[in-house]
């Protein structure tokens, strides 16, 4: 268990390593050691590490160059990415490449866009320009051109099935991935046609038509600097990538559907604060808290009393997802004993249920 | 911010620079010290600047003064805003115009403009400055004691710097009233951007998914933004907003 708020401050940066395991792993001959790190050796030391208990240092706000290094974290790891992608691209299609060693780059390249896609989440709720348009370059370099329209309507509909997004219970993962990335789509063309049409704005001003042009522009391109080994591994780092992303929202918001008439609460989002999850994505297992004040940066998020606990961190949970009979084994037992303790006026969460909070 | 004018301006470009650096004064002492030594420079003595925003039907005036204070008193306790042939000219025109030219057409005007002569506007220049759809039209009055001849000779020397000054003064007027209503009705980033989907006439719904808040927080803001605007719905709280610089009026 740590709970050092300058720790934490400190081990922000180890997110950028990421998208540098993939030439890291080729340069030392081990194509597979980016999905080795992360599927092997980051289950066990967040285990060894224990759950994160920090709390957002005290007068941050005060500390401009400290909020300024802060700020600039999740645009470095932007930047970093954006380049590892650029060389995955052009060393797959310098070097003759084994299958093997093609899909490792790929998988390694996809797992640091798999990051992405939650840094770019980060950016897009900030209110400069920037921010958002390298939000936006990032999730068009990940095919996912309406990731921003579609996070904000997942924000105003969280827990309520119909839109997408929060997975009913019995549903895998698998048959939840596809279906929330077409209605997620859905929702977002919708939501953006009717505010342009509202505005009276021109067909190109359409966010995600604006998005899949960039996306489309981008594959376009790799296809042409890098032949069809650079198209190949752009698509399968975005499609894994998408599928990674929507493994995380699964494990956010599995089965807890809002009831009616209720209010929005952090018993609505799964949580394990993992120290080296929280450090490697920008807080995102803060998930409750995020979805209680989405604008808030992500060093100032923190865990919640009343989130509901995962049985571990998101990196074993990740291979739990894969084996749905094992998810619904694991995780429905606690769903009903998240209704029980609704039901109890007391609403006390059993110990084992309570995600660890800030004390 | 300090003024960057210690000294009196003497060319083209010093008043130029005066001119530009207008928009990042914070204080209205701030302006008015950089005001006086750009009108120096135009070989004139008095200025008023009046900032006129409409909403539908109503108007409001406010005033950024560099006169004798009397001169104001007067002003407004014969309500002579109503009547000003110079207000009624920049409501209508885009072009800097010697008072002289303006026509005075109704008894009560003749009396204002001979008030004017004798509290520093003997003859003078009236530049008119527009935002965009003309929601917010600011005038401004340049004055002296000299004859007709002499203003007429700074007109024709500093026409367009005069407009660009008119410009600038109504640019920072915006900023400055949107900076201090957004401190004393204590709003934010969101109110801001909710007042923004009710000026576009999205519905509450719609204004949730695009700003990615929950429905019932959206109407929890909408009713709190009611009761700090003080006004009674949407439509009134977006017309408030306009009026004081919050959001910038459809065309």
């Amino acid at each position: 268990m740590i709970s050092g708020a300058n720790l934490k401050v400190a081990g922000y940066p180890l997110a950028i390593f990421m998208p540098m395991l993939a030439p890291l792993g080729f340069a030392m001959h081990l194509p597979w050691l980016t999905p080795v790190v992360v599927f092997g050796l980051f289950p066990i030391l967040s285990l060894i590490i224990g759950e994160d208990r920090s709390l957002p240092l005290i007068g941050l706000r005060r500390d401009h160059e400290r909020m300024m290094y802060l700020n600039m974290l999740p645009r470095i790891y932007g930047y970093v990415w954006i380049l590892c992608l650029i060389w995955a691209a052009s060393y797959a299609a310098r070097i003759d490449l084994t299958v093997g060693q093609f899909v490792a780059l790929t998988l390694s390249v996809g797992l640091a866009s798999a990051v992405a896609i939650p840094t770019a989440h980060e950016l897009l709720h900030r209110r400069s320009w920037e921010d958002t348009m390298l939000a936006r370059l990032m999730t068009s370099l990940c095919l996912y051109g309406h990731m921003l329209n579609e996070h904000l309507h997942h924000h105003a509909t969280v827990g309520t099935p119909q839109y997408g997004s929060t997975a009913t219970r019995g549903v895998s993962v698998y048959r939840f991935a596809l279906s929330d990335f077409v209605q997620g789509l859905r929702n977002a063309w919708s939501v953006e046609t009717a505010r342009v049409k509202r505005c009276c704005e021109s067909w190109w001003r359409h966010q995600v038509i604006q998005g899949y042009v960039a996306a489309f522009s981008f594959a376009a391109m790799f296809g042409t600097l890098w032949g069809w080994a650079g198209l190949l591994l752009f698509v399968g780092q975005a499609v894994f990538a998408i599928f990674v992303f929507e493994i995380i929202t699964y494990l956010h918001h599995y089965g807890l559907v809002l009831k009616e008439g209720e209010e929005l609460g952090p018993q609505h989002a799964w949580a394990h604060h993992c120290w080296l999850t929280n450090c490697l994505t920008f807080n995102n297992t803060f998930h409750s808290d995020h979805h209680l004040r989405p604008n808030t940066p992500y060093y100032e998020l923190h865990a919640m009393y009343g989130a509901p606990r995962l049985p571990a961190s998101y990196f074993t949970m990740f291979w739990v997802a894969l084996v749905p009979p094992l998810w619904f084994r694991l995780i429905d037992p606690r769903l009903d004993a998240l209704e029980r303790a609704r039901m109890d006026s007391s609403h006390e969460l059993a110990e084992s249920l309570r995600a660890a909070y800030c004390r | 911010m300090a003024s960057h004018l210690a000294e009196p301006l003497s060319s083209f470009e010093s008043v130029d620079d005066s001119i530009s650096w207008i928009s990042g004064y914070e204080t209205e002492a701030e302006v008015l010290d950089a005001s006086r030594q750009i009108i120096d420079y135009f070989g004139l003595q008095t200025f008023v600047f009046g900032a006129l925003s409409r909403s539908g039907e109503r108007e409001h005036y406010r005033y950024l003064v560099g006169c004798d204070p009397q001169w104001c008193f007067l002003y407004n306790e014969n309500r002579w805003y109503a009547i000003d042939p110079c207000i009624d000219y920049a409501l209508k025109n885009t072009s800097p115009a010697l008072a002289s030219q303006i026509p005075l057409t109704t008894p009560g005007q003749e009396r204002l403009m001979a008030a004017a002569a004798e509290h520093g506007f003997r003859s003078g220049v009236v530049v008119p400055a527009h935002s965009p759809a003309s929601t917010r039209i600011g005038v401004l009055y340049l004055g002296t004691n000299e004859n007709d001849d002499y203003v007429r000779r700074s007109y024709d020397r500093h026409r367009n710097l005069m407009r660009a000054f008119a410009l600038e003064l109504l640019e920072w007027w915006d900023a400055w009233l949107r900076d201090t209503s957004l401190a004393e009705l204590d709003l934010d980033d969101l109110d801001l951007e909710l007042l923004q989907k009710a000026q576009e006439q999205a519905t509450a719904e719609a204004a949730a998914h695009e700003l990615g808040i929950t429905l019932s927080r959206v109407k929890w803001r909408y009713d709190r933004l009611n009761r700090k605007l003080n006004v009674a719905g949407k439509r009134q709280a977006v017309e408030k907003a306009v009026v004081l610089g919050l959001l910038k009026a459809h065309a």
